[in-house]
């Protein structure tokens, strides 16, 4: 008979307990989270210093958004949000099929809201709305035209940097759900919970990003 | 094992900041002046602190989630207090 006692299999070396493993692990993400709240803050930040500098540019630059698919989006996102919340909640129970499904329908959204912001992205460059060398907004020219230009420079900066980070958090959905296929996360739930947590704060961000670009006054 | 949050709960949530959300896009069509931003950031942090209480769990977490969280917004704090006290009272860019 051992005098050792057994580990869990799932337990690193320099962990006593899965609690303590569990614990330092969610620490972990939030640090990360942190540092990407930070990154984001920053750009915010440049948003703020220019809407305040040049409002009416703004004004006319929010204008041209179409606030039916902004707010499409944002409720993709939060819907996405809540599927992945179940997610997490089904893989706690151990219950595979649905972890599965909750996953899945998660990606299903965070895929359309990529293809909704494509299609606005497609009218913008239509409309000659993108930041680049034919960029024209009728009946503006100099300072005015460069400072509706500054909206939109920061508007596809900002969405696009946050499409990123849909598309990263839709591979890691896809990458969960092949796993929880061959029954490897569901004896370990944290994987699902971690990337979820990367999946809310995703959410979070658009949750900024629609007011601010989408719903400057009418 | 981290706590169950119990779907109903979850589901209210949802629901309130789907109410958020319509709220914050009708505000949009009122002409209030300062108020149409403060309205605005009022209701995208209620989505926000919604979203990490209760679907990120930081409501249920313990103290080192917390204090990261915490962490975090006091440095984009003192990022924003500090810009935007510069940026507002010297008249140009």
């Amino acid at each position: 008979m051992s005098l050792v006692p057994e580990r869990d299999a799932h337990l690193a070396e320099q962990f006593d307990d899965l609690d303590q493993q569990h614990r330092a692990e969610g620490f972990g993400m939030w640090v990360f989270l942190a540092t990407e709240v930070m990154m984001f803050s920053a750009l915010f930040l440049c948003y703020a210093v220019y809407r305040h500098e040049y409002f009416h540019a703004f004004l006319l630059g929010s204008s041209r958004q179409d606030r039916l698919r902004g707010g499409i989006d944002a409720t993709l996102l939060l819907t996405s949000s809540l599927s992945m919340t179940f997610a997490i909640q089904s893989a706690q129970k151990k219950r595979r099929w649905r972890t599965f499904v909750f996953l899945l329908v998660a990606m299903g959204l965070g895929l359309a809201f990529l293809g909704i912001e494509a299609s606005e992205y497609r009218a913008f460059f239509d409309q000659h709305l993108f930041p680049g060398g034919d960029f024209a907004v009728p009946g503006y020219h100099g300072a005015a035209l460069q400072h509706i230009r500054l909206y939109f420079i920061l508007y596809f900066t900002m969405v696009s940097l946050h499409g990123l980070h849909v598309a990263i958090g839709v591979i890691l959905l896809g990458f969960l759900a092949v796993l929880n296929l061959v029954q490897v996360v569901p004896e370990h739930e944290t994987p699902v919970e971690m990337i979820g947590l990367y999946w809310h704060f995703v959410d979070i961000v658009f949750q900024f990003l629609f007011p601010m670009f989408y719903l400057i006054m009418r | 094992m981290p706590s169950i949050v119990p779907a109903p709960l979850l589901v209210a949530a949802y629901v309130l900041m789907l109410g958020s959300l319509v709220g914050n896009t009708l505000v949009s069509y009122l002409h209030l002046g300062r108020w149409n931003l403060a309205i605005t950031l009022f209701l995208a942090w209620t989505n926000a602190v919604l979203i990490a209480l209760f679907f990120m769990r930081v409501r249920y977490s313990g103290h080192l989630v917390r204090l990261a969280a915490a962490a975090a917004l006091f440095w984009v704090g003192v990022m924003w207090f500090l810009t935007m006290s510069d940026y507002v009272t010297r008249g140009f860019l």
